[in-house]
């Protein structure tokens, strides 16, 4: 297995506001390989926008590790955070607004990262060019961004993104104020850079058409990494009984995509929402390892300690294999 | 392959100068965005270079327009008198004398002065006959020839004339009188008969110099200050004879004189002790070289001066040639004029300093939010990797060129606003002043640069400070902050407002100590207060602010409160909103409170100011002329009702009243105080004299009445406070005056605040000069009659007070009358005369000057800075509203939420102006309500100590000019009216669809 490009360990960000702590992320684990197009995915409030914060050096986790490319982003210096942002990722923000300067031309914007870099002149108008042309947009350099529609905004802003040839690109949302047909145009190139490029991309999206063409898309909840779903290399012909018809936060079909429940490494996993509005758990569950699985078993009112209760019996709710 | 950020950092950053070129870039596109804005800073920066510049410009202008309007108001003023005495005349000697003067001069005064002194040899009475006298008057034929009409035959010629009859023939030219008189015409010849004296042989011997009448002539003018005072009229002596003066040539008079000279010394026993009976005075005039005057340059002007006026006197000497040489010179003009310069130049400098704060207020302010619009790009650049240090060259590279341009346009700007400002102010003659400026503008523009550049200094310096704030934030941080504004401002974590207020209560509490009486003299109060008053209002104002800063959400919190009772939404929205972000509302209400401070505190300064000069005069008048008999008046010795009789026939006069005046001495615990006395007469007193409810709550007619009664031996008098303290009086109190030699006693019948043109002081002066220490007002009758009794001679009155009609022919017929005829009068003080030129005094002008430019400022800031606010502010908002109308809210009710907003923050404006203004003007005012009088009743001049004295003395009142204020507040209103309209435009124009579409975030 590759060395992974991003990895987290019991990443945790605490905000202050006021006299209240908000614990946006709670231990978060998470690893993204080289080259892996992943989307994250989660409600409002569950810390997806925490963790690109922190991976794309804007924020500062609380405790935890968070290591891109081999830079560990929690002992990084202010000077180190600044080359970080500039050469280590890309961001592309939902708002067109947010990422380019709306004064500039498409191919300033795209100079303007390499600018910072202290690139020359030659070289920051031949890799604009380049890039335009990559995107889709040759020959379109000299337009301004209100001369360009919301599509090809977001095509520039991806150029501008890939200024200083990142390792990872981090997109929150992306195509969040585009029509459906412009966002898949827009992850379709974004599929393209991955393939040509290499590239690590990681969104945030809650789009499920887009997120069912990512390679992994890694659900977040109350600040943890929740569930994984991957795309399966063949379509079920049945999904079992015990399976959720579709993934449990974007609604991924089952039959194209397996979701698994995310363990860390001292064996900490969150059971699927569904799971603990079905079954009475009461905060405890007692574990079964039978040969090839994990079984958890609510503890009943009744139970007495050895498996005999007086109520009916009550399946099992999941296994680990 | 992992790229480490030690890797990547050490290949691609670039520091330092090398990443110069990418910062300008960055700069230059930036500006893009900002230019704007930028322009609008920029603007406050060269107006700030400007204010620096234009104002010391235009006081060097004004102030040397004065000073040189005061040395060229008489001959004497205006050069420097040489005076020697010629016993015997040598032409080498006197070349030898002239040379060392000019030396001299040119040392001490060389930049001050026309390169040549006009030279005068002149004799006294020489006698041409048994009776009549000719007084030979030299001058230079080629200067003269433009200060006389030439009658007859010519000028004399500049060399002595030798005929075959005598060795020397000296030419004259004497007036159609002396000819006529003498019986004489062109080429006649008079013999002269000179005397020499011999103190050896005590001997007297007779040379003659025969005259050959060449010219009849008569002066262009008979004030010819060219003639410095000499006339060419017949001088009766006391014989039958008369002195006839007669023009000659210098030259040939010297050449001349030198012959007889050595002729007569060369006699057997005449070598030793031989001198002229009546020397001759030679008078060497160093005329000031006006258009090299300036104020600047006054120090130099009078150091030179008293050096000369200390250094010549009785040197340089050839003994036997030339002695007893006197310098004289307008140094006691200069002190005075000096000491008027230190007394404007305060309010000047203070209302100067207060512009200029008020610019930098409003460039700090436009800074922010130039800063502010660019936070969003900042945060993007930052979020892309951009250090700090590259924002924030970025935008220092912008704020440099700003401040650049500003540098080299504002000097420039300055001093075509200082010329155009004095050309408008200055009376057409006084505007050869502006040489100063226009003879060298490149060596002007290049001396602002220091003032110029402190300004963008601390203006560049304020733009720092906020692009400094600004280049922390990143997206994150900029989210943050939109959400919630978690950082307290500077002031407020520092409690700077509680600092100021304890700084000002204490400032306030020491000013009340030092103003109190005793404690400080006359002119270090002057000199000192009105500084010290300015920093205390100064820092009560920042406190003052900072508390309403402070105070401020609090209120709007409430307000919100209590409009959320009430069923419209139009409030409730406007003050939601305030309520939320009230840093723009606060902005806008700084900067127009400010505004509004300033322009009440300008125009009341102006008004009080105003006001002042007749106050003064008035005081110092004491009626509409007041003047001094002549010495040996006739008519001084009738009686009174002659006397008044006299001046009342004069067309014009409304009411004359007769008196005395006198500077007296008292003892007072073993110490002489000196007392000016009054004795007026009582019936005619009241109808002529000036007299307020300042100098007394009580009436005049009811205090002179006072004096009527009888107490004992004792003369009834009015005492004013200074005496009153000083002696230490209650009514009844008996007390002595000692009037030369008479000591005359007195009883207080009254007190009184001030007794007009009696510039008295309870404290000392603070200079060695004399100032009395209070005054007393009594019946003239009954001085008269003390004085009589105890030294037996009649009371002569010295002094006339007039009160007259205004019209210019009563005028014109009371001025003639008093300066001609047997109702003439010296030293004649007229009111409106005095009044008239204290108005156009340049010391005053100076600061109408700044005063224009101070509210014309205030006001232009106002305008700006309200409608860039307003219309950045609803740029910002257009969403906001757009969603409003999406909601359901109509137009007019959109328009409503905006006037709510706009009418509560210009109301909280204007009334915190109207409240800082007045506050400003109570505290301040007093301390800088000035006058530059130079004349005073009983004196024509006053002295240094009375000078300061007579700052305070009648009381400075105050006047809020209610008509102009309001004129001024009119002006604002219909700014914020417009700037509503623009408000209500911007938000209203384009089409909720499109306003939703295009938003930005």
């Amino acid at each position: 297995m590759p060395e992974p490009i991003v990895l987290c360990e019991n990443l945790v960000k605490i905000y202050k506001v006021a006299d209240l702590e908000v614990v946006a992320l709670q231990g978060l684990d998470l690893e993204v390989v080289p080259g892996e197009m992943m989307a994250i995915v989660g409600a409002s409030g569950s810390g997806k926008s925490t963790l690109l914060n922190i991976l794309s050096g804007l924020d500062v986790p609380s405790a935890g590790r968070a290591i891109v490319d081999g830079n560990d982003l929690t002992h990084m210096t202010e000077a180190q955070r600044i080359v970080y942002r500039r050469y280590v990722v890309g961001h592309i923000w939902q708002q067109s607004g947010r990422n380019l300067m709306p004064e500039l031309s498409a191919a300033a914007n795209i100079e303007l990262p390499q600018l910072l870099g202290g690139a020359s002149g030659g070289k920051r108008t031949r890799k604009a060019e380049e890039l335009l042309e990559l995107v889709g947009l040759a020959g379109m350099g000299k337009k301004r961004p209100d001369q360009l529609s919301g599509g090809e905004q977001q095509r520039v802003a991806i150029a501008v993104a890939l200024a200083n040839d990142p390792m990872l690109l981090l997109a929150d949302e992306p195509t969040g104020e585009l029509d459906s047909v412009t966002a898949g145009e827009i992850f379709a190139l974004l599929r393209s850079l991955n393939e040509k490029l290499g590239l690590t991309i990681l969104t945030v999206t809650h789009d499920v058409a887009i997120a069912a063409v990512m390679d992994r898309t890694i659900a977040i909840r109350d600040g943890r990494t929740s569930t994984e779903t991957v795309r399966r290399e063949a379509p079920l012909e049945a999904v079992s009984e015990y399976v959720p018809g579709a993934s449990a936060i974007i609604g991924l079909p089952s039959e194209t995509h397996r979701e698994s429940v995310l363990i860390d490494r001292v064996g900490r996993l969150q059971l699927p929402k569904e799971a603990i509005e079905t079954i009475p758990f009461n905060g405890r569950a007692e574990v079964r390892i039978v040969d090839d699985h994990v079984e958890l078993w609510p503890i009943a009112i009744e139970t007495n300690g050895n498996n005999k209760s007086t109520g009916d019996t009550i399946r099992p709710t999941g296994s680990i294999s | 392959m992992s790229r480490s950020i030690s890797q990547v950092s050490r290949g691609a950053a670039r520091t330092g100068l090398a990443a110069f070129p990418s910062m300008v870039t960055l700069a230059l596109w930036q500006l893009r965005q900002t230019w704007r804005l930028l322009l609008i800073v920029g603007a406050g920066m060269i107006a700030a270079v400007i204010l620096v510049c234009a104002v010391p410009l235009y006081s060097q202008v004004v102030m040397s327009a004065g000073l040189r309007d005061a040395l060229n108001a008489s001959p004497i003023a205006s050069a420097i008198t040489v005076t020697s005495s010629a016993p015997l005349v040598s032409q080498q000697a006197i070349r030898q004398v002239q040379q060392q003067l000019n030396q001299e001069m040119q040392s001490n005064l060389g930049q001050f002065i026309n390169g040549a002194p006009q030279v005068s040899v002149q004799s006294q009475g020489i006698s041409i006959n048994t009776f009549d006298q000719v007084q030979l008057i030299g001058a230079s034929i080629p200067q003269v020839r433009s200060h006389v009409r030439l009658l007859q035959g010519q000028l004399p010629l500049n060399s002595a004339v030798e005929t075959s009859s005598c060795a020397c023939l000296l030419e004259i030219a004497i007036t159609p009188q002396a000819a006529q008189n003498l019986h004489v015409q062109i080429g006649s010849q008079l013999s002269a008969h000179l005397l020499f004296d011999n103190s050896v042989l005590l001997t007297q011997v007779s040379a003659t110099l025969p005259l050959q009448v060449v010219g009849i002539f008569e002066p262009i003018s008979q004030n010819d200050p060219y003639w410095y005072g000499a006339s060419f009229a017949r001088q009766p002596l006391d014989v039958k004879g008369s002195l006839y003066p007669s023009l000659v040539s210098n030259q040939a008079f010297i050449t001349i004189f030198d012959q007889i000279s050595r002729q007569v010394i060369s006699k057997p026993g005449l070598a030793r002790g031989t001198t002229l009976a009546e020397p001759l005075t030679l008078s060497e005039y160093y005329t000031f070289d006006i258009s090299h005057i300036d104020i600047n340059r006054l120090d130099d002007l009078a150091n030179g001066l008293n050096n000369i006026l200390a250094g010549v006197s009785n040197k340089p000497v050839i003994p036997g040639y030339v002695e007893k040489t006197q310098a004289n010179g307008p140094s006691d003009l200069l002190d005075s004029y000096s000491n008027r310069v230190d007394v404007v130049r305060i309010p000047v400098q203070s209302v100067a300093y207060l512009i200029v704060g008020l610019v930098l207020f409003f460039v700090s302010l436009m800074t922010d939010l130039l800063v502010e619009r660019q936070s969003g790009a900042i945060a993007m650049l930052r979020s892309r990797g951009a250090s700090r240090r590259q924002i924030f060259s970025a935008l220092v590279i912008q704020s440099t060129g700003a401040g650049i341009i500003a540098l080299l346009v504002g000097p420039l700007l300055a001093i075509l606003s200082a010329v155009l400002l004095a050309r408008v102010t200055l009376a057409v003659a006084d505007q050869g002043a502006l040489n100063l400026i226009t003879a060298d503008p490149v060596q002007v523009a290049s001396g602002l640069y220091l003032s110029a550049l402190i300004a963008v200094g601390v203006a560049v310096l304020a733009m720092i400070v906020a692009i400094y704030r600004a280049t922390r934030l990143d997206v994150l941080a900029l989210r943050r902050e939109a959400a919630r504004i978690s950082n307290r401002p500077l002031w407020l974590r520092m409690g700077i407002d509680v600092l100021a207020g304890v700084v000002a209560l204490t400032g306030y509490a020491f000013s009340v100590y030092i103003t109190s009486p005793g404690v400080l003299d006359d002119r270090t109060r002057v000199l000192i207060l009105p500084p010290m008053t300015l920093v205390g209002a100064a820092f009560l104002l920042l406190g003052c602010t900072l508390l309403f800063l402070r105070v401020f959400p609090f209120i709007l919190n409430f307000a919100a409160n209590q409009a959320a009772r009430s069923r419209s939404a139009t409030p409730v929205l406007a003050l939601a909103q305030m309520a939320r972000a009230p840093r723009q509302s606060l902005r806008v209400i700084l900067l127009l409170a400010l505004a509004v401070a300033f322009a009440i505190f300008t125009l009341s300064f102006n008004a009080s100011q105003a006001n002042r000069i007749p106050q003064v005069v008035n005081y110092q008048v004491g009626a509409d002329f007041n003047g001094t008999y002549p010495s040996n008046d006739r008519l001084a010795t009738q009686s009174l009702a002659q006397q008044t009789a006299a001046f009342t026939h004069i067309p014009g006069v409304t009411a004359a009243s007769i008196g005395y005046e006198s500077s007296t001495r008292a003892s007072e615990s073993g110490v002489n105080l000196s007392m000016e006395l009054r004795a007026v007469d009582i019936h005619t007193f009241a109808s002529t004299a000036i007299w307020t409810t300042q100098d007394s709550s009580q009436s005049l007619p009811s205090l002179l009445a006072l004096l009527k009664a009888p107490f004992s031996q004792n003369v009834p008098a009015i005492v004013d406070t200074a005496a009153w303290n000083n002696l230490h009086l209650s009514i009844g109190s008996p007390f002595t005056l000692t009037d030369y030699s008479n000591t005359i006693n007195f009883v207080a019948v009254a007190r009184v605040n001030y007794i007009p043109t009696v510039d008295d002081s309870v404290q000392t002066s603070g200079t060695n000069d004399y100032v009395p220490f209070g005054g007393v007002l009594v019946d003239y009758q009954a001085y008269a009659a003390a004085t009589e009794s105890a030294s037996g001679s009649n009371l002569i009155p010295t002094t006339v007070w007039l009160r007259t009609a205004g019209d210019p022919a009563s005028l014109a017929s009371v001025r003639h009358a008093l300066s001609t005829g047997n109702t003439a009068l010296t030293s004649v003080n007229d009111r409106r005369a005095i009044t008239a030129a204290l108005l156009n005094d340049p010391l005053y002008l100076v600061l109408i000057g700044v005063l224009i430019i101070g509210s014309l400022t205030a006001l232009v800031l106002a305008f700006i800075g309200n409608l860039t606010v307003s219309w950045l502010s609803a740029r910002s908002r257009q969403t906001n509203f757009a969603v409003m109308r999406a909601l359901g809210s109509t137009p007019p009710q959109i328009a409503g939420v905006l006037t709510w907003e706009q009418s509560l923050v210009y109301a909280t404006a204007i009334g915190l102006g109207i409240a800082f203004g007045v506050l400003l003007s109570f505290l301040v005012l007093p301390a800088f309500v000035f006058t530059t009088v130079t004349t005073s009743g009983s004196v024509n001049q006053f002295s240094t100590g009375e000078f300061y004295a007579v700052q305070n003395v009648p009381p400075i009142q105050m006047i809020i000019p209610g008509l102009l204020i309001s004129i001024a507040l009119g002006i604002l209103v219909a700014i914020c009216l417009l700037a509503v309209g623009l408000m209500v435009r911007v938000v209203s124009r384009p089409s909720v669809s499109m306003t939703l579409r295009v938003s930005e975030d």
